[in-house]
């Protein structure tokens, strides 16, 4: 039982404590501004897990680097960045859920994201409708920044349209005319094959296309396609399909003996398909990223390399790279126009400027369609003794603006979108 | 089109069709006997290729180690999920049937989870044996040797299904516990002993399912999505519970999905879905199902 003296002391002790909190409230001065929320609607589960992780990790090794300094600088003061992340498991209806969360719920200040086109596409029509900044990276459907683009959004990525017209600029000079296509079925696919065969049409005479696949995401059994493909003779395949897909189809179309005399060109062939194929990859296939692994050997490059390995202990790809450009463009925006506020910031975005430490250098954003202008590689794989996957060797180059849709033509589609919304 | 084209398409068909049959005849078997839908099964399907993956890895990626992982690997995911079907499945067969298929859905989501806790969100590809690594020559072009492994595995199943259905005393006491419980059980025959092994089999067929595509497909932690739809519309083409049937359906999807790419590849996706939705309008019970009376 507690005698009166243990309560007084009970007591006394709690007025000390109350007493220093309360003091130490008064006499603190203001606490530091709140950070800066960036919303994530990311889709980490699954097959798109290897490139989700890449996206996050580069964009934080940014954000972390900014953060150390004391965060980015606006009118108010100094601000730190804080990322929340929601995994969408690439559905576009939880995408949408993901990011109203984020913005009403905890209140973030614009919203990044998503990987999927589809995701990408319905988050940014609900961030049209809500004012919403939203940044899109690595999901490339062109329709985002062509077509169904608008004000509140930002591609620092490039689009299908860039990369197929990249693609056909490079294929022009090469011998190739008969072209067999496996893209997967939906808006990313679609978009890849439009963008590469407009390309090809005005660029390279005799081109043909003599097979169209399309098998849909998580295939597990690519036989039919491949004897398909294989059955209508062509050159050369093109390829936008990515993750377990492209590794599925690689491996199952070598027992077909499909590398032996067709030529193949995969669109999205970085890192995440070289690092798990491993040996099993072909050599003399043809790869576009817009970075790949071993160039340019800059020293921005390898620190942010070494970086990377420390905090993650594996190899950046070209999404960590990509994730990093996203970073930089952000708080070169933010520093800029002082403010996270949503049109102020937007101003400053459309005339923002980074400097990549993939192999297009300088990057703007084109004001037009907020489309960053970033360029692509192409590569022939290769072994290496260096490294214990394949990496991409003799590649060119081909810069990124001239592969972008004229403005007129981007006006033309979103007012033709918008009147058959009515 | 040559008849030389149409023969290796059907080549091609046939190995989709042994993948879809391997997968679907566990799910026939447990719905046969047990009477229960079991969602669970494309995470069986998931897990068996995930673990085979691994010890084709620890094994160095030899043939040795190939044929072990495949003797080795399902019987470790079988006994998983007997352990499952014993500590949670048990419970929920004299009762409602909707709690156990609300369980099996619960394990399914489990079996996800557990698998990226496992084996993390990296996707992976498990190292083809050396063996198969040349490939046939069949009318002037190459098959992948491994496809016709394949194919000849999952006839190799069936054949093994029927055998222990049919032949042995174990089939004889499944069927029997299918047919009538009570009375089984009133012969002295241990109901729920058949019960848990005939899910250990059937996850077991599934587990070798996966173990088999394991090294000609990537994996990632949702291939089990597509693998359980995949079986559902086997099973109820086939006819609920007919093994036989998963075969023939498994054979129909397969070759459906191959000639289907070549005449329209726009509508590949839809091919096996428009079968399914055929015979649920002219033979709802599937093929070889029988019509079933509602007492």
């Amino acid at each position: 039982m507690h005698s009166m003296k243990f309560r007084l002391f009970l007591i006394s002790v709690a007025f000390f404590f109350g007493g220093a909190v309360v003091i130490t409230g008064l006499v603190t001065p203001a606490h530091a501004l709140p950070p800066i929320k960036i919303g994530v609607v990311q889709s980490i589960s699954g097959m798109v897990s290897d490139f989700a992780l890449d996206d996050v990790e580069g964009f934080k090794v940014k954000i972390d680097e900014i953060n150390k300094k004391g965060g980015v600088k606006t009118k108010d003061g100094m601000r730190k960045i804080e990322i929340i992340i929601r995994d969408n498991k690439l559905k576009p209806d939880i995408a949408v859920k993901n990011a109203k969360a984020l913005i009403l719920q905890e209140k973030c200040d614009f919203l990044l994201g998503c990987i999927s086109s589809s995701c990408g596409l319905a988050v940014s029509e609900w961030a049209r409708q809500h004012k919403v900044l939203f940044w899109g990276w690595d999901f490339r459907t062109h329709l985002a920044t062509q077509a169904r683009g608008h004000r509140y959004f930002f591609r620092s990525d490039s689009n299908t349209w860039m990369g197929g017209q990249a693609a056909a600029r490079f294929f022009k000079d090469q011998p190739y005319t008969k072209w067999g296509f496996i893209n997967p079925d939906y808006a990313y696919g679609h978009s890849h094959v439009e963008a590469f065969e407009d390309g090809m049409k005005k660029l390279k005479p005799g081109f043909e296309a003599v097979s169209k696949q399309w098998p849909k995401i998580g295939t597990t059994d690519f036989t039919p396609f491949i004897t398909a493909l294989m059955s209508a003779k062509p050159e050369i395949v093109h390829s936008s399909c990515w993750g377990t897909d492209q590794m599925t189809f690689i491996k199952q179309a070598k027992g077909y003996g499909f590398f032996n005399n067709i030529k193949y060109l995969v669109m999205n062939g970085g890192m995440p398909l070289l690092r798990p194929m491993g040996q099993e990859m072909p050599e003399g296939v043809y790869v576009m990223s817009e970075a790949h692994f071993v160039y340019p050997g800059s020293p921005e490059n390898k620190a942010f390399y070494d970086e990377y390995k420390k905090r993650t202990g594996r190899y950046p790809s070209d999404y960590s790279m990509l994730g990093w450009n996203a970073a930089t463009f952000v708080l070169a925006g933010i520093e800029k126009a002082g403010t996270v506020e949503t049109e102020a910031l937007i101003d400053t975005l459309e005339e923002t400027s980074i400097q990549t430490i993939g192999p297009s250098g300088i990057v703007n954003i084109r004001k037009c369609d907020h489309q960053a202008d970033i360029g692509q590689s192409i590569g022939l794989t290769a072994k290496d003794p260096e490294w214990p996957w394949l990496v991409a060797k003799d590649q060119t180059y081909i810069p990124g603006r001239p592969t972008m849709r004229p403005c007129e033509e981007i006006m033309k589609l979103r007012e033709e979108y918008r009147a058959s919304k009515k | 089109m040559g008849v030389e084209d149409i023969l290796f398409q059907s080549l091609s068909g046939l190995t989709t069709a042994m993948i879809y049959f391997l997968i679907a005849a566990g799910l026939t078997l447990i719905l046969g006997v047990l009477k229960i839908m079991n969602f669970a099964q494309g995470g069986i399907y998931m897990l068996g290729a995930y673990t085979a993956y691994s010890f084709m890895k620890l094994f160095g990626g030899t043939n040795l180690g190939f044929f072990l992982t495949l003797l080795i690997a399902p019987v470790l995911v079988a006994l998983f999920f007997c352990l499952l079907e014993v500590v949670l499945l048990r419970w929920f067969y004299e009762k409602p049937a909707l709690y156990i298929l609300l369980m099996t859905y619960g394990i399914l989501i489990v079996t996800y989870d557990m698998a990226r806790m496992i084996w993390g969100w990296i996707i992976k590809t498990a190292p083809m044996p050396p063996m198969f690594q040349r490939p046939l020559e069949i009318f002037g072009r190459f098959f992948p040797l491994y496809n016709v492994f394949l194919i000849f595995m999952g006839f190799f199943v069936f054949f093994l299904i029927w055998f222990v259905t049919r032949k042995t005393n174990w089939g004889k006491k499944m069927r029997a516990a299918s047919d009538d419980r009570e009375m089984t059980a009133a012969l002295g025959i241990n109901v729920p002993f058949v019960f848990t092994s005939v899910f250990g089999f059937g996850a077991w067929i599934a587990a070798i399912g996966g173990a088999l595509v394991a090294p000609m497909a990537g994996l990632a932690t949702d291939m089990g999505i597509e693998a359980g739809i995949t079986a559902f519309v086997v099973v109820v083409i086939a006819g609920l519970g007919s093994l036989p049937g998963a075969l023939l359906a498994a054979f129909i999807c397969g070759e459906v999905q191959a000639f289907g790419v070549l005449v329209l590849p726009e509508l590949a996706i839809a091919f096996m879905y428009v079968v399914m939705v055929i015979v649920l309008i002219v033979r709802p019970w599937g093929i070889f199902g029988r019509p079933v009376v509602i007492k």
